[in-house]
């Protein structure tokens, strides 16, 4: 099988050249949030989609929906780049992970049920705040014969909902899939994670010694997965598939990794197995780092002890933790760096730490181009994801 | 997508009928209702109805120290989740020796904890959340701690959408089993109602309020639980079966969709019972409708009625009563239909032997 169309949006822009150009320039492109009130809050800056995104999006906008939600332009806008890649794909399933769909919707309905206001977007914000709507918006918007599935797995569903795509095509229950995720800063889910003093007041900095947490990002990303025979009747050329997906469940603690690293390593382990693939054969890792003391040192112990050699960076140093999305969008990333023989730079990195000395990307290094990368997503309520992408020497 | 045919090995449910299966049953047979309580609003005012669990439900939940912060969704999830491999004859030591994998279905999730953390931070501002509340948030907080208690650490996906989700989830589980990833597959739904959850609906006509009125439609809103333990089907078992799940953009074009999955069902068998996703309000109507027109001669039951519409949850229950109806030879096969408020639908079967 594979990945014949990709699009995505993130804080690193709202095209597939602007995201690669600053993947490869390694730019951090957090900024302070303008959404909504940050006022109290330890952390104001996250990964907000670039100031153009509104007008961006409409230029193109969705037709057949009434006041869609931010999230569901997000994943329109994919959609279409993807489409650009791939023309006239039609899917026969869509699987798509999130963590809070329309949520700034629902907080627009709670304050208004509050204060007794009325209004006729009552309905529109309802249906809209539902985690499935952007997914269903797409569909109606295509006319797509199909139910979407909408995995929730916490920080692991963009790479769920990749993983359980290419379990459909890998075991012939499905030729055409459409996969992806996405997720829409919110003030209550920005509040959430600043009670919990997950956030960093400065900046993201994956697996440094002094890294003091996450900034929050948002984003969407779609990938289409197609079979080989599926391809070759289209005309389609790609050298890039989904090879292998692992996942495991840790029972730990509902926000905490096991810091032994077990949830991180198994579901490595079980990607590696799923594609018949060694250690040994993998150029690069897109760590989850989130930059949080506890992901970074469990999924760093699980690393130094299957892949002490291979090279590592977080990309979340640039765009921010996008939730449900980041699976999804850190995948075309690495679907990104296996077109464009690239490894992204680990940003914000400048003091090792000692407990986690594994080998971070530099910037300025020459590394070959890489072939096989796994992508790893872990979430709270343990759940552990990762997949493994690979750039075929005899593709299509 | 039509699934490949599962076994139902256990099943378990949280309703306002009671948890205990054959109670429920004879109770729901009877015509019993669950007990429906008043819901104030968000200014205090008795606004919306919903039903009872009773408080025992969660007695035995209570001495999970990993529960003890949790709202009543992830004890409900959890209570039914134990009670159906209880119930499938089977203790948690067995099933280390197997992979189990774990499917949680959700449609309002954790609402009780989410409307309370950010009425804190609405009220105290963005800084005023309680860490305490968050966390039990995300939609898969229930799933973690289910598989904490059964000591599940293999596949599990938490699954969000309307009610046809349960139907959904249960074809999920059917792949899992089809392709090896299984040996047995937990389907376990759970929901906790909130009064901002009933205003939601209420803004499309969907909720029974306050006061009441002669010939009101409307659903009663329920909390609850169900699981079921899936495995590969064998003949001569019950089987279900899942014949798809479509999507719609608006409420013609869902009646329609389900037309087209109720025909494609009905050229594989006839029906002698339907059990329908009708909560009594102009949607479950219109599936009445619709349902009792192409199947005129089968028993028809709309188990919301009773139980009170509980979304993804529901559909659960309907296949566990479904299930009920085929073992103890009242039904040969039913049909299971869920038309959802939110955009999707689905239907299912359940009858005794192999599918061709």
């Amino acid at each position: 099988m594979f990945v014949t169309g990709i699009g995505c949006v993130s804080a690193l822009g709202l095209d597939l050249a602007s995201t690669e150009h600053l993947l490869r320039e390694g730019k951090d492109c957090a900024r302070d949030v303008t959404l909504f009130s940050t006022a109290g809050c330890t952390s104001h800056r996250a990964g907000e989609l670039p100031v153009e995104a509104t007008a961006e999006f409409q230029k193109t906008p969705l037709t057949s929906v009434k006041n869609p939600h931010r999230v569901s332009e997000m994943l329109w806008h994919c959609w279409k780049q993807a489409s650009r890649e791939r023309p006239d794909f039609i899917p026969q399933a869509a699987v798509f992970g999130t963590t809070s769909g329309g949520m700034s919707y629902g907080e627009d309905f709670f304050r208004n049920a509050l204060s007794e206001k009325t209004s006729t977007n009552f309905r529109d914000q309802v249906r809209e705040y539902m985690p499935q709507q952007a997914a269903l918006d797409l569909i109606a918007e295509m006319q797509w014969d199909m139910a979407p599935l909408i995995i929730s797995n916490a920080c692991a569903s963009g790479s769920n909902a990749v993983g359980h795509a290419w379990h459909l095509i890998a075991h012939g229950l499905a030729d055409r899939v459409i996969c992806g995720g996405y997720d829409a800063l919110s003030q209550l889910v920005f509040a959430g994670f600043d009670s919990l003093k997950a956030l960093s007041a400065t900046r993201c900095s994956p697996f440094d010694r002094d890294r003091a947490g996450l900034l929050l990002g948002e984003g969407a990303a779609v990938l289409l997965l197609e079979s080989e025979s599926s391809a070759k009747r289209a005309g389609i050329s790609s050298s890039i598939t989904i090879a292998g997906y692992g996942v495991a469940m840790d029972n730990h603690h509902l926000t905490q990794p096991n810091p032994n690293g077990w949830g991180p390593r198994t579901a490595m382990e079980d990607a590696l197995r799923s594609a018949g693939r060694s250690t040994a054969e993998i150029d690069y890792i897109n760590a989850h780092g989130t930059a949080t003391p506890f992901n970074d040192l469990s999924e760093g112990r699980a690393i130094l002890d299957l892949f002490p050699q291979v090279p590592v960076s977080s990309t979340k140093a640039l765009t921010g933790h996008a939730l449900g999305a980041a699976g999804a969008i850190e995948a075309v990333f690495c679907v990104l760096a296996l077109r464009g023989g690239f490894l992204p730079v680990q940003a914000n990195w400048t003091t090792p730490d000692p407990e986690i000395p594994i080998h971070l990307v530099q910037a300025g290094k020459n590394y070959p181009a890489p072939h096989r990368v796994l992508s790893n997503s872990f979430g709270f309520g343990g759940s552990n994801a990762s997949i493994l992408l690979e750039k075929k020497q005899d593709g299509l | 997508m039509v699934s490949e045919a599962v076994q139902i090995l256990g099943s378990a449910w949280v309703t306002p009928l009671g948890a205990d299966i054959q109670e429920v049953m004879d109770s729901l047979l009877a015509g019993n209702i669950g007990l429906p309580e008043e819901l104030q609003d968000e200014r205090g005012i008795p606004t919306f109805l919903q039903m009872r669990i009773s408080q025992s439900a969660i007695q035995e939940t209570q001495r999970y120290a990993r529960l003890r912060r949790s709202s009543v969704i992830s004890h409900y999830a959890v209570s039914a989740a134990s009670s159906c491999i209880k119930n499938a004859g089977l203790r948690i030591e067995d099933l280390q020796e197997k992979k189990v994998g774990l499917i949680f279905a959700t449609s309002d999730g954790s609402v009780i904890y989410t409307k309370r953390f950010f009425a804190g931070i609405t009220c105290g501002g963005a800084g005023a959340g309680s860490p305490l509340l968050f966390p039990e948030t995300v939609h898969n907080a229930p799933a973690s701690h289910v598989a904490a208690t059964l000591g599940f650490t293999g596949h599990g996906l938490t699954l969000v959408g309307d009610a046809a989700t349960g139907l959904i989830a249960c074809s999920v589980a059917s792949q899992w089993l089809e392709t090896n990833v299984c040996d047995l597959v937990l389907v376990v739904g759970a929901e906790e109602i909130d009064s901002i959850s009933c205003a939601g609906y209420a803004t499309a006509g969907l909720a029974r309020t306050l006061p009441t009125r002669k010939h009101q439609l409307g659903a009663i809103f329920s909390s609850g639980a169900a699981a079921l333990l899936l495995a590969p089907a064998e003949a001569k078992n019950t089987q279900l079966q899942i014949f798809g799940a479509k999507s719609f953009a608006h409420y013609s074009q869902g009646i329609e969709r389900l037309s087209q999955l109720v025909d494609s069902a009905l050229t594989q068998f006839t029906p002698d019972w339907v059990l329908s996703s009708d909560a009594g309000n102009w949607v479950g109507r219109g599936e009445t409708r619709l349902l009792r027109k192409k199947i005129p001669h089968a028993h028809h039951l709309a188990i919301k009625q009773n139980l009170g519409e509980s979304f993804a949850v529901a559909s659960l229950w309907q296949m566990l009563i479904a299930n009920q109806l085929v073992m103890n030879h009242t039904a040969t096969s039913v049909l299971i239909t869920a038309l959802g408020y939110n955009g999707q639908t689905s239907v299912g079967k359940i009858s005794i032997g192999h599918f061709p």
